[in-house]
């Protein structure tokens, strides 16, 4: 009988990829794999029809286990937890088929799954495991792993949209205002969520709607119809009012509206026209 | 313009070299936030801090008197700093378009043990 080091070492990188995604922490996920080499010593090899099988699996679901108490430990952290940082220099997918959940912001976000659609995910993404193997390791039906690593994937792109709303935010404005200088109508439909609703503040002086106008076709048959001759002589300016991407309207110098807009996965939802003077006044100062 | 991540943080660690406030501010998004992993030494800094300012800010102050090194951190490129040998901070970006977005520091010495062996 073979000591079982080589077969241990063969698969050290990858188990330490499970065990690091897993617990953001390359301290514990040492640890983990002591513990598993231990188990892999006292263990009957003989009997193991896949060491890599055995070690893998071992890894997860120790990595389970100290993830649910881990997370205990990061509610009561001092300050924000960050994941410990790893150098990949040498090894960019860190053991894995990819270098798949090893960024920050996917780490952060994996914290907030359960330790088990933890696992799913990462074997999955980062090792390409097959559903049936992820099965075995994790003891759930193959269909409610399935369910685990969409559901995953779901999580994580829709919390990754969040952050970058804003950038999304100011293309759609940029993508809007070229639609609405040219009268685009389907271009600006494009851009509209179904319930879009369009105000304008024009604090009972300067030219504007008093309603609002509600409704993806009503807004861009709306704006469109200003094309001709609202956006003449105008130029403009990118802004950004109370975290909205916002454009400031210009026209012979002066500064004479604000229009802002504000986006969900469904596309611009609202539109504001500020055009009262008085309100103008405070924003080019 | 997008710089894409590596001449990006290149251009970060430029900046945080030559102290440069104005340099690095331009690089960062309006809305950026750092969040700061000190492990709770130093109280102080506990809640996560936003606008291209402040965050330009806590970068100056990691990178005064240190070296930055543009490195690999999790597979993507970010920043080492050293005072003399030893790592002193790990920092981790994201990036949209041609800014930073969001900033992960590490400033924790348990954390940094494996950057100093």
């Amino acid at each position: 009988m073979t000591d079982g080091v080589e077969q241990f070492l063969a698969v050290r990188p990858s188990l330490f990829g499970i065990a690091y995604r897993m617990l953001g922490s390359a301290t514990e996920a040492e640890d983990i794999l002591q513990e598993v080499w231990l188990r892999w010593q006292a263990y009957d090899r003989e009997s193991v029809e896949s060491p890599a099988a055995f070690l893998a699996t071992a890894t997860t679901r120790l990595s389970i286990n100290a993830a649910t108490s881990a997370r205990a430990r990061h509610e009561t952290y001092i300050g924000p937890w960050l994941p410990e940082p790893v150098d990949t220099s040498a090894d960019p997918a860190l053991g894995a088929e990819r270098g798949e959940a090893l960024e920050f912001a996917v780490l952060l976000l994996l914290e907030k799954l359960s330790p088990v659609e933890r696992a799913a995910y990462v074997l999955r993404e980062a090792f390409d495991y097959p559903y049936s193997t992820i099965s075995e390791i994790v003891q759930l039906r193959e269909p409610a792993v399935r369910q685990l690593v969409s559901r995953a994937r779901k999580h994580l792109t829709e919390a990754r949209r969040a952050p970058v709303a804003s950038a999304e935010q100011k293309r759609l404005l940029e993508a809007f205002l070229v639609a609405a200088q040219a009268g685009d109508f389907e271009g600006l439909e494009r851009l509209f969520a179904e319930d879009v609703v369009s105000y304008s503040d024009g604090g009972g002086r300067a030219l504007a709607a008093r309603i609002p106008v509600i409704g993806r076709s009503r807004v861009a048959k709306f704006i469109a119809a200003f094309a001709s001759h609202f956006w003449v002589g105008v130029s403009f300016r990118p802004a950004v009012l109370n975290g909205q991407a916002a454009a400031i309207l210009s026209k012979d110098g002066a500064d004479f509206t604000v229009v802002s807009l504000s986006a969900s996965t469904e596309g611009v939802d609202q539109i504001t026209w500020m055009m009262n003077p008085e309100k103008l006044t405070a924003i080019s100062a | 313009m997008n710089l894409g991540r590596e001449s990006l943080v290149a251009r970060v660690a430029e900046a945080c070299e030559r102290t440069d406030a104005r340099a690095l501010a331009a690089l960062v998004h309006t809305d950026a936030v750092a969040l700061i992993d000190s492990g709770g030494d130093l109280i102080a800094q506990t809640l996560p801090v936003s606008g291209a300012d402040r965050v330009t800010a806590e970068l100056l102050a990691l990178a005064a008197g240190a070296a930055t090194t543009v490195q690999a951190v999790n597979g993507v490129t970010g920043l080492v700093v050293r005072r003399g040998i030893r790592v002193v901070g790990i920092v981790a970006f994201d990036v949209e378009g041609d800014c930073v977005t969001r900033v992960w520091i590490t400033v924790n010495p348990l954390k940094l043990r494996r950057w100093n062996n």
